[in-house]
């Protein structure tokens, strides 16, 4: 009998301690499946936090350097303004001087009037303090224009006085054709034909 | 098991924490904050070079210029 209890409490033991392991497992198991869920979430979290952010960095540098290239292009072109300003002011500072610069100056602008423009017979137009020096010019540009055009050219003194910094415009006696060579003229086509040039020089030797 | 579970749901809870990662978002808008800083300053940079250049070339585009204008 004894014998008999002893077996049947052994039985119990082994039963009690199968349903303890099977009890350990299955909640090492809730665990485990939990980690590996968390892991799963943790990774598609992260996930979307680097999409958000990646965007966010495109955008948000992209724009920096937006308005920093704008920035750039705002100071080159105030910067290529203040060169044609002081140009406009060294050229008056020329006109003004008097000196042979100027002079010489002036007949090359009569000259290349006087060849863009068709015909032979041309009126110069300037303003008051120049007419003496282009009235003074046009004997002597006449033979070389004639000599270069290969054609007897004449040249006059328009009565008309410009209100301009210097320079000339050049019109054909009968006042259909006109070719504009004032300093404004010169300047403002200066700037917009050469504008590539320009910059060039004003910015040569910038480091990136 | 009860304690199993709980730990299990602790788990899961902390994985979903949106703090944790609006942290870690925030934590990397700082970053991409430096890295908009540091463009700015490289612009800035650049503008400061370009500005000097400019005053150094001033003349010598002025003269140029003058040259084009009066046909030289």
């Amino acid at each position: 009998m004894e014998n008999l209890k002893a077996q049947i409490k052994f039985l119990h033991e082994i039963e009690a301690q199968e349903t303890l392991e099977e009890a350990e497992e299955q909640a090492q198991k809730i665990i485990t499946e939990a980690e590996e869920k968390a892991e799963r979430i943790r990774k598609q979290k992260m996930q979307e936090v680097e999409e958000r952010v990646s965007e966010k960095e495109t955008s948000e540098l992209a724009l920096t350097k937006l308005e920093g290239k704008k920035k750039i292009l705002d100071i080159k072109s105030q910067l290529l303004e203040e060169a044609i300003t002081k140009s406009a002011d060294r050229l008056r500072e020329i006109a003004d001087s008097g000196k042979s610069t100027y002079k010489e100056g002036i007949e090359r602008l009569i000259a290349e009037g006087s060849m863009k423009l068709k015909g032979n017979e041309f009126q110069i137009l300037a303003n008051q303090r120049d007419r003496k020096l282009v009235k003074d010019s046009l004997r002597e540009l006449e033979k070389k224009i004639s000599k270069t055009k290969g054609a007897s050219i004449v040249l006059e003194l328009g009565e008309e006085t410009l209100t301009t910094l210097g320079g000339v415009i050049v019109r054909t006696r009968d006042g259909r054709q006109l070719f504009n060579n004032t300093l404004e003229a010169r300047l403002a086509k200066v700037r917009q034909e050469m504008v590539g040039e320009i910059s060039k020089v004003l910015m040569e030797g910038v480091k990136d | 098991m009860a304690e199993s579970k709980e730990k299990a749901r602790r788990i899961l809870q902390d994985a979903q924490t949106q703090e944790r990662y609006d942290a870690i978002f925030e934590s990397r808008l700082r970053e991409i904050e430096d890295k908009k800083k540091l463009t700015e300053k490289d612009i800035n940079e650049k503008i400061g070079r370009i500005k000097k250049t400019a005053t150094r070339n001033l003349e010598k585009t002025v003269s140029f210029i003058v040259g084009q204008v009066l046909g030289e």
